[in-house]
């Protein structure tokens, strides 16, 4: 018996890491990475995904298995064997999640550590949230646009905020958002590493327009981008 | 002994439901019946917004109108329903667990209960004068410039907030000062602990909101500056005021959902619960952790980067109380002789979708992974499964599990089982694929998207009007059995916890006699405790 129920622990358990691994290294449930700050958030994204799949089968598993598996017997009307507690078991389902959540959580500040890491010499781009609409300003250029120009692989320093309302900065493909708040300026870095053309989206309920309050980032060479700078000077 | 009460407890039948009674029996039916009203109300909310984002596009409603039913449904369905059919729950079943035969301020009880229909009728009269349109975070600078039905908004809330407050003061005392002899701290039912950490979450937080709340409305009315960023205000105050009740308030809505499947596990497992202790205390864990994470929802606010940590890891945290209550309960029907009656599915739906809810909290706690998906879809379908697929759950499984003692009558288990099947069926078709819309780039509280995400969302709506359905047999069902269903037993189930142990319905001041208590709430299979004899020994009926 005793050594019938080590051999299920260690076929479960081998089972419960094959489904983590696949879970964390096939599921891609992110859109394009396109910012430096997107790989290394993906990264702890899918080792998230890949835990949680463990804990998911294990649990849905344990309760669907109990479930049919521990049905009362037809005309059994006595209770059951009473247990009120094991008090290592409860010391294990205390622990192991604990460490889990501690080993997470390091994790997760060493990622936000590095992805707001500052560059030496950033490129700052105003950004303005107002009812519907971005703005975008190149200080020093004199430009101001309602689409934004990025050259790829530029480090890039946002500087962002708000006319009005609280509004929300996104790009999706960057993963991350900053909100646009009236008379605060915050901060958001982003490399961008994919040549291309993304959404910005408004991430806060402004107004009636909220959804509407949409425009594009465009990354582009450095070429193409003075090229395009220089248009609108 | 009866013929005291009759004074207090004017009329029977029908008409005593609709006057000011101090029975927290009736009270509890009162807070019930009325909520679920309410709570068809938001659903029928729920159905419109997604009836507009079936596809993408402006269909019938102007981003006007559905950010004013968005708002109404979040409102109504917090502050109408769940928080207030739970504390329904507590009228009508702290005082039978713990073998009182009232509330300790009955007239109070009362006074609680009759400030909801005011306050939801203002809620919702404000439809007539621009409703609120806010969100149910009501975010300054955008919630001092709607129109006036967002002051109509706020007076409601304050008023539920007061109704909320007094009754956590009752729920306290009764707990503290009402139990019957015998019935120590450790042989209180689970429940009861429930209530008893929720209570006391109420009256640490609500206060805040309620001060944040008359804030919003002096800047509104009394041209204040409170939130006013070009003023000397600031509009991150009032989410920090806010959050300070609205994180704690998930855990009022989670804890005493936590409480009734724990009732409901041992009955139908025919075992004790597994680790009383733990499960009891890990509700006081949950209930002081909760008030040390709120700021997990303004990680994007540009707040000072450094203070980001400590919430990172507190909302972490709070997985280990969490996950110890999981465990426990999946222990307890271990090596059980399962029911699968219409209160231990709902239950058993409970953990299996919480679940899901539970570790996407991770996820959100993670500042990385927060800042990304931060205010889009992922986080709709994360509070769904933790208060839909969670707390409604719960809810349902309580309201089978307690109807024959409520209503003296059974319900039929063929019809609980089709409506089981279809809201389970509903919650996960609806909020699963918001997970992904969120993850891809859709934002929340959006009146259009791109149609990138037109299939995701067309399984939401489905998914949302299956769950507005699964709803008519639960109502026919509770109707009908109400009415004309096979009498029940005072004891039908077999429980040992008191509310068990005397007639179905409990008479008025609910025991013939008053309970002695000489053994805990969940002794099944013990000599003590077997079958059909109570966990105390007051007489039954004749």
């Amino acid at each position: 018996m005793r050594e019938r129920s080590i051999f299920a622990i260690v076929i479960v358990s081998m089972l419960l890491l094959v489904v983590g691994y696949l879970a964390a290294t096939q599921l891609n449930l992110m859109p394009t990475q396109a910012s430096t700050r997107a790989v290394l958030v993906d990264e702890l994204f899918h080792v998230l995904v890949g835990t949680a799949a463990v804990v998911f089968v294990l649990v849905e598993g344990i309760l669907v298995y109990a479930a049919l598996r521990f049905r009362q017997r037809a005309g059994d009307e006595t209770d059951a064997v009473p247990i009120h507690g094991n008090t290592t078991l409860e010391l294990v389902w205390t622990a192991i999640p604990a460490m889990i959540v501690i080993a997470i959580g390091f994790y997760a500040y060493q990622v936000l550590t590095e992805i707001e890491k500052p560059a030496p010499e950033p490129m700052v781009v105003e950004v303005i949230g107002r009812q519907f609409i971005w703005q975008f300003r190149y200080p020093g250029e004199g430009v101001t646009a309602q689409e934004l120009h990025l050259p790829v692989n530029q480090p890039i320093r946002f500087e962002i905020t708000s006319g009005d309302v609280i509004h929300s900065f996104w790009v999706p493909q960057f993963r991350g958002k900053r909100d646009a708040t009236p008379g605060r300026v915050s901060e958001f870095l982003v490399t961008p590493t994919e040549i291309g053309t993304f959404p910005v989206r408004c991430a806060e309920l402004c107004g009636p327009g909220h959804a509407n309050m949409t425009t594009q980032v465009i990354v582009e060479s450095p070429a193409d981008f003075q090229a395009w700078l220089a248009g609108q000077q | 002994m009866s013929m005291s009460t009759e004074a207090v407890s004017p009329g029977r039948g029908w008409r005593r439901y609709f006057t000011w009674n101090t029975d927290h029996k009736v009270i509890g039916v009162q807070y019930l019946v009325t909520t679920f009203c309410f709570f068809l109300i938001g659903g029928l909310l729920a159905m419109l917004v997604r009836a507009e984002l079936a596809q993408p596009g402006p269909d019938f409603l102007n981003g006007t109108e559905f950010n004013r039913f968005l708002t109404n449904h979040g409102s109504v369905m917090l502050f109408l329903w769940i928080i207030p059919v739970l504390a329904g729950f507590g009228n009508y079943l702290v005082p039978l667990m713990i073998g009182a035969r009232d509330m300790a301020f009955p007239n109070m009880n009362a006074l609680s209960f009759w400030l909801i229909p005011p306050a939801g009728l203002i809620m919702l009269a404000s439809f007539f004068v621009g409703a609120a349109e806010a969100g149910w975070t009501a975010y300054a600078p955008l919630s001092i410039q709607t129109p006036v039905g967002q002051t109509l908004w706020a007076v409601s809330v304050i008023i539920l907030g007061t109704s909320s407050l007094l009754g956590a003061v009752n729920f306290v005392t009764t707990v503290f000062t009402m139990r019957a002899e015998g019935m120590t701290f450790w042989r209180l039912p689970l429940f009861v602990w429930g209530m008893l950490a929720t209570s006391l979450l109420v009256l640490l937080a609500t206060p805040v909101l309620t001060a944040g709340l008359v804030l919003i409305a002096m800047d509104r009315m009394a041209g204040t500056l409170f939130f006013s960023a070009s003023n000397g205000g600031d509009p991150i105050l009032w989410q920090n005021m806010f959050w300070f009740y609205s994180h704690p308030a998930v855990y009022i809505m989670v804890l005493p959902a936590m409480g009734i499947v724990s009732e409901v596990y041992p009955v139908f497992s025919r075992k004790p619960i597994f680790g009383y202790k733990a499960i009891a205390m890990s509700s006081m864990a949950i209930s002081i952790l909760g008030l040390t994470v709120w700021a997990h929802h303004m990680f994007t606010s540009g707040m000072d980067p450094r203070l980001r940590i400590p919430y990172m890891i507190s909302s972490m945290i709070i997985a280990v109380p969490t996950g110890i209550k999981i465990f426990s309960w999946l222990a307890t029907i271990w090596d059980g002789k399962i029911r699968f009656t219409t209160p231990m599915l709902f239950a058993l739906g409970f953990i299996s979708m919480f679940l899901i809810g539970g570790i996407t909290g991770i996820f959100l706690a993670a500042i990385p992974i927060d800042v990304h998906v931060h205010d889009t879809y992922f986080v709709v379908a994360h509070l769904h499964f933790v208060l839909f697929g969670g707390s409604v759950s719960a809810v349902y499984a309580g309201l089978y599990y307690w109807f024959p003692k409520i209503t003296g009558r059974m319900y039929d288990e063929r019809l609980g089982k089709v409506h089981f099947v279809a809201n389970f069926v509903g919650t996960n078709l609806t909020y699963l694929p918001m997970f992904l819309a969120g993850l891809l780039g859709m934002p929340r509280r959006v009146s259009d998207y791109s149609p990138e995400f037109t299939t995701l969302n067309l399984l939401a709506t489905l998914g949302a009007f299956l769950l507005g359905t699964s709803a008519l047999p639960f109502i026919y069902n509770a109707v009908v059995s109400w009415v004309s269903g096979p009498k029940a037993a005072a004891n039908p189930w077999r429980a040992l916890t008191l509310e068990w142990q005397t007639d179905s319905p409990p008479p008025a001041e609910n025991f013939h006699q008053p309970p002695v208590v000489n053994s805990g709430p969940y002794d099944y299979g013990q000599p003590m405790g077997v079958s059909g004899q109570a966990q105390a020994v007051p007489a039954v009926g004749d």
